[in-house]
C-alpha cells in the first residue's frame, strides 16, 4: 500500500476546460469519442491510487504521440474526488470537457492530429461563461427531399419546450437566442450558456440526431460575466436578460405557424 | 517523368486562414516560427515550379517529425492560389506562434500537428473566415514588477502609443471597425485589453508586440471570428 501526503495550498483557480476538434466524417469522430471515453474514465481511476504506468503515458506511447508524464502537482487532471472529463461527440466534432481543472494534457489535441482531425478550439481555463453557438442546415445532397423551413421549426420547438435544452439548464440566467437566415446559406443559428455544458449538448444532440440535418458548434468564452454575448443572434441588439422575450418568441413560432412563416422570409432574431 | 492532370473549377470561396499556437516559453516560440518561416517559402516556391520532381517541403517536415503524411496533390485547396504573395505568413509574439493568410480555402493541418509534437498547444483554428478576424490583446507586467511601478500611468503611455497618428490602432484597421480598448482588473492585477479588425493582420500584430516589448509588457493575443460585418465585435470593450 502507497500512503501519499500531499502538501499544497488552497488556491481556487480553476476555470473549466474545453477542446473541440474536427473530423472528416461523423463516423470518425464518434470513434475518436468512444477512444477517448475508455482513455479518461481509465485514468480518472488510475488517479486514486498512480500506481504504475498511467493509462494517459500507455496510450501516448502506443499511439506515437509525444511521451506523457504526469506534471509534478498533478494539475492537469481533476482531482480524485471529482468526475472525470467528459467526452461527446456530436456530428463531426468532438469535444473534450471539465469544468473545474488547471488544464488537462495537450495529448488530446495531438491526437485529434494523428487521427486525422484538427483542433478548432482549446479553451484552457475560461473563467468566463462558455457560450456555444450552434448551426444547424440541410447538406446541399438532401435539400430536394428535406424541407429545411419546417425543419428548422420543428427542431426549434423541441428545443425551447418546457423541458426543452433551450429552456432549462441554462446558465447566469442569460436567455437563449436563435435566427434563421434564408438568404443563400440557409441554417438555423441558436446559441446560449449551459450550466452543464455536456448534458446539454446532449439533449440538443439527440433532438438533432432525429432529423435529416447537419449541424456544427461554435465555441468562445464570454468577454465578461456581464456583457450578453448572444447580442449577434438578438434582433434588438440589447441585451436580453428575462425570459419574456423567449415566451413571446416562442409564442409567435409555434402557436402561428403562418406568422413562423412570415419569420423564415423575413428572419427574425430574439 | 510524371504527367499531371488538373480538374478543377472556379469557385472563388476564399476566406481567411488564421491558426495560433502556444508554447512554454519565448524561445521556443520563435525558433518554431522560424522553422516554419523557411518550410512555407520553401514549399511555396515548390508548389510554383511546374515540375514538382522532388518531394515538397511539407512531405519533408511530416517525414522527419513522424507527422501524419502529407501529400500536396491530394491536398490542392490547402494552399493559396489566388494572391499576389501566396506564402503564408509566419509570427511569433511572445509565447504563441500566428499563421495566416487572408485568402485561400485552407492551409494543411500538418501546422497545428507541428505545434503538438514541438511541446506547444493549439489555442485557435479559424479556418476559411469569411468575416473579420477579430483580435484581442492582453497586455500584462510582470508580477515582480507590479507592485512597484503605477500601472495605470504605464498602461496610459501604451494607449499613447498605440493610438498615435502612425499607431496600430490608428492606421491599418478595416474601414468601419475602430479599435477599443479598457484598463482591467484592480490594483495589481490591472491588465490591458486591446481589441481591432485589421486589414493586414500580422503586420498590425508586428507592431502592437513592438510598442508592448518596449514598455516591457507581457503580450497575450486571441483571436476569432466576427459574427457579421455590419455588428461591432469589441461591443464588450467600450462599455
Amino acid at each position: 500500500m502507497k500512503i501519499k501526503i500531499w502538501n499544497a495550498f488552497a488556491s481556487n483557480n480553476s476555470g473549466s476546460y474545453t477542446i473541440v476538434g474536427n473530423f472528416s466524417t461523423s463516423q470518425l469522430a464518434r470513434d475518436v469519442a468512444t477512444e477517448l471515453t475508455k482513455l479518461v474514465e481509465a485514468h480518472h481511476k488510475w488517479i486514486e491510487a498512480c500506481e504504475g504506468t498511467s493509462p494517459l503515458s500507455e496510450f501516448a506511447k502506443t499511439n506515437g504521440l509525444s511521451s506523457y508524464t504526469e506534471t509534478k502537482y498533478h494539475d492537469d487532471w481533476p482531482e480524485s474526488f471529482s468526475t472525470a472529463p467528459e467526452v461527446l461527440a456530436i456530428d463531426q466534432q468532438v469535444f473534450i470537457h471539465h469544468p473545474y481543472v488547471i488544464t488537462l494534457p495537450a495529448l488530446f489535441g495531438q491526437y485529434f492530429y494523428s487521427r486525422g482531425g484538427r483542433v478548432e478550439i482549446e479553451l484552457n481555463h475560461s473563467h468566463n461563461p462558455l457560450v456555444a453557438s450552434f448551426s444547424i442546415y440541410v447538406h446541399h445532397e438532401k435539400k430536394k427531399t428535406v424541407d429545411s423551413t419546417s425543419t428548422f421549426a420543428s427542431i426549434l420547438r423541441e428545443l425551447i419546450a418546457p423541458d426543452g435544452p433551450l429552456s432549462t439548464g441554462l446558465a447566469n440566467e442569460l436567455a437563449p437566442a436563435w435566427k434563421i437566415e434564408n438568404s443563400g446559406f440557409e441554417k438555423l443559428t441558436f446559441g446560449a450558456c449551459f450550466e452543464d455544458l455536456v448534458k446539454s449538448f446532449a439533449a440538443i444532440e439527440k433532438i438533432i440526431a432525429n432529423y435529416d440535418v447537419r449541424s456544427t458548434v461554435q465555441l468562445f468564452e464570454a468577454p465578461s460575466e456581464k456583457a450578453d454575448p448572444l447580442l449577434h443572434l438578438r434582433q434588438s441588439g440589447n441585451t436580453v436578460n428575462n425570459s419574456d422575450t423567449k415566451t413571446k418568441n416562442s409564442e409567435t413560432l409555434l402557436d402561428t405557424i403562418g406568422s413562423f412563416f412570415e419569420s423564415i422570409i423575413k428572419p427574425r432574431k430574439m | 517523368m510524371k504527367i499531371k492532370i488538373w480538374n478543377a473549377f472556379a469557385s472563388n470561396n476564399s476566406g481567411s486562414y488564421t491558426i495560433v499556437g502556444n508554447f512554454p516559453n519565448v524561445e521556443l516560440a520563435k525558433e518554431v516560427a522560424a522553422e516554419l518561416t523557411a518550410v512555407v517559402s520553401a514549399h511555396d516556391v515548390w508548389i510554383r515550379n511546374d515540375k514538382r520532381i522532388s518531394e515538397s517541403p511539407l512531405e519533408i517536415l511530416a517525414k522527419t517529425h513522424n507527422l501524419r503524411s502529407f501529400e500536396p496533390d491530394d491536398n490542392l485547396d490547402e494552399w493559396p492560389e489566388y494572391s499576389d504573395d501566396t506564402r503564408p505568413k509566419v509570427l511569433a509574439i511572445n509565447h504563441q506562434v500566428v499563421i495566416h493568410h487572408d485568402y485561400t480555402v485552407t492551409l494543411p493541418a500538418l501546422f497545428g500537428q507541428y505545434f503538438y509534437v514541438r511541446g506547444g498547444r493549439v489555442n485557435v483554428e479559424l479556418n476559411h473566415s469569411h468575416y473579420p478576424i477579430v483580435a484581442i490583446f492582453t497586455l500584462t507586467v510582470d508580477y515582480s514588477m507590479r507592485h512597484k511601478i503605477d500601472l495605470h500611468e504605464k498602461f496610459s503611455h501604451v494607449i499613447a502609443e498605440l493610438t498615435a497618428d502612425t499607431g496600430p490602432l490608428s492606421v491599418g484597421l478595416i474601414e468601419g471597425h475602430e479599435a477599443a480598448w479598457k484598463i482591467m482588473g484592480r490594483s495589481i492585477d490591472s491588465h490591458l485589453v486591446v481589441g481591432a479588425c485589421f486589414e493586414v493582420l500580422l503586420d498590425s500584430f508586428c507592431e502592437v508586440e513592438k510598442i508592448a516589448s518596449k514598455h516591457e509588457l507581457y503580450c497575450n493575443v486571441a483571436v476569432f471570428e466576427a459574427f457579421s460585418h455590419d455588428k461591432d465585435p469589441l461591443s464588450h470593450l467600450r462599455t
